[in-house]
């Protein structure tokens, strides 16, 4: 089969079928826009949060700059079973970055290790989606470079050494072929004697031959431990901020409180470890919980509160949590605490308040 | 929220129902379901106010805010008892599932999506199901236009991959384009 009838394979598989039209319905429009919209009180609220967050990382970055002097102290070894190195293996990535360990301890054995030489490229972007399969890209300025990393056996059709154009290069320790396609170039490279993977490498708009050539000759392939010291360093905070809520509350059983929503990660300090930055989390999603429970009490919504009520019970196993603890936190004592009795109604007012307090 | 960013509202709600809910029932198991997840959308929608963009870029600013409401949904998330009852009503009543009329091939190839990856499957999904374009992916996904492709092209090659040639649909297939 051609590329071509996969596609349409799946087009076919699409089980949507318009059948009876069902109209915009107008009921629901007039339910939601009779719902309430965020509170300006509660907007200025998140700007003073925002501010004080600002505050709080200028000084981070003062203070940065005023040590920026003495030499780079070493990250402390993580308590944490599921961050600790495996004996093979070197650090996990520097506290300021959310790269998961696992994801780049996987990409460093899996993947294709390339480094590149040229100063000011950054790794963005890092997904080692399945056993030798994975993709990355760096980024410098406006300029994005994407790669990725398949089964060798995969070569058959995605080899470029038969097209026309094709050139031969080297990529790191690989041998590739380079081939000129809408503006850009392109690389894959052909199987190593007993590799696992092929690796594509695609150079953003505006290199020449001749400066692909200058840029390739300073990229490296390195060694699991420099790999991975290359690869701590991510200008997408943001990204895998939102990537990493998204996994906990998809994959991680983490609950989600229904007043929550996707921009409040901005209210969250964008400096930090993965540990400072699971607590912020865990701490907002439960001022979220106590909003909801709030919110359902004062409007006699019997509903919302049976749901929130059961999703609190869950705080026990939620995995966020649980990886904080082993890392010595003592957030989810108290999170199990607060949720415990919201939903078995033995918090009081004024343990509402404490919890307020604490957690918002 | 003024008049005018209610008039946008009224507007975004009118453009981007149906596709929204195609995209809602494509992705949940049981059609009436499909009510929450655009009523708790809208609803999003509707709290943030001027977030909400212009024409067509609102439409995939509500894929992408329905695919984190999924992502509650599966995990047995809260649901808005109070909104949408009328809208889940119609789709029992108009979009019941017979697993009985689907085609074989089709059932096997969403067999095949669910053992994907999430970004794969979700790529393929919105490329071949809302038939956006790469860079239209990518603001749903909240990735950039080249990553987007590049995670294109990975899932068509890993889909290929686990369509099994012996199997005795894809083979027939195969059969009928040597013919």
């Amino acid at each position: 089969m051609t590329g071509n009838a996969y596609d349409q394979m799946l087009r076919e598989a699409d089980p949507y079928r318009p059948g009876p039209i069902i109209a915009a319905d107008q009921e629901l429009l007039n339910q939601i826009m009779a719902e309430p919209r965020r509170k300006p009180y509660s907007r200025l609220a998140v700007v003073g949060v925002a501010a004080a967050v600002l505050i709080a990382a200028v000084g981070v970055v003062v203070a940065l700059n005023r040590t920026s002097a003495a030499p780079p102290v070493p990250a402390a070894p993580s308590p944490s079973p599921t961050l600790a190195p495996e004996p093979t293996m070197p650090a996990p990535p520097a506290a300021g970055s959310l790269l998961e360990p696992a994801k780049v301890s996987k990409a460093a054995k899996q993947g294709s290790r390339l480094v590149i030489g040229e100063p000011g490229w950054k790794i963005i972007h890092l997904e080692p989606f399945a056993d030798d399969g994975g993709e990355m890209a760096w980024e410098k300025g406006d300029r994005m470079i994407n790669s990725s990393w398949y089964p060798a056996s995969e070569y058959s059709y995605r080899r470029l050494d038969k097209q026309k154009s094709s050139e031969k290069v080297k990529l790191g320790d690989y041998t590739a072929w380079m081939v000129p396609q809408s503006g850009q170039f392109r690389l894959m490279t052909e199987p190593r004697p007993g590799g696992k993977i092929i690796v594509s490498f695609d150079l953003p708009p505006g290199y020449t031959k001749a400066s692909v050539r200058t840029f390739l000759a300073k990229v490296k392939t390195v060694g699991v431990e420099a790999w991975v010291a290359s690869a701590t360093g991510t200008v997408s905070r943001r990204g895998e901020m939102g990537d990493r809520a998204y996994r906990f509350f998809a994959d991680a059983g983490l609950g989600r409180p229904q007043s929550w929503e996707h921009e409040q990660l901005e209210d969250l300090p964008v400096e930090g470890s993965t540990f400072e930055f699971d607590s912020a989390l865990s701490k907002q999603v439960a001022c979220g919980f106590i909003a909801d429970w709030q919110q359902a009490e004062a409007n006699g919504n019997a509903a919302l509160l049976e749901a929130t009520r059961k999703t609190l019970l869950t705080s026990k196993d939620w995995t966020v949590l649980q990886d904080l603890e082993r890392q010595g936190s003592t957030l989810r004592t108290t999170i199990v605490e607060m949720t415990t009795r919201l939903a078995t109604d033995r918090a009081t007012p004024a343990d509402i308040k404490g919890y307020r307090q604490e957690f918002c | 929220m003024g008049i005018e960013n209610e008039d946008h509202f009224r507007r975004v709600y009118q453009d981007s129902f149906e596709p929204l809910l195609a995209y809602a029932l494509r992705r949940v198991d049981q059609p009436a379901d499909a009510a929450d997840v655009v009523a708790e959308t809208f609803l999003i929608a509707w709290r943030r106010g001027r977030q909400l963009p212009d024409s067509d870029e609102a439409t995939l600013w509500l894929y992408g805010v329905a695919r984190r409401v999924l992502a509650n949904h599966h995990r047995g998330g809260v649901r808005r008892q109070l909104l949408g009852e009328r809208l889940r009503q119609r789709l029992r009543e108009t979009v019941a599932a017979d697993p009985g009329q689907e085609v074989p091939e089709r059932l096997s190839v969403r067999g095949i999506l669910k053992r994907m990856t999430e970004p794969d499957r979700e790529v393929l999904m919105l490329t071949f199901w809302e038939g956006l374009e790469p860079r239209e992916a990518a603001v749903v996904l909240g990735i950039s236009p080249a990553v987007a492709r590049t995670r294109l092209s990975r899932a068509r090659a890993r889909f290929r991959e686990l369509v099994d040639p012996s199997d005795t649909v894809v083979a027939a297939r195969g059969q009928e384009e040597q013919r």
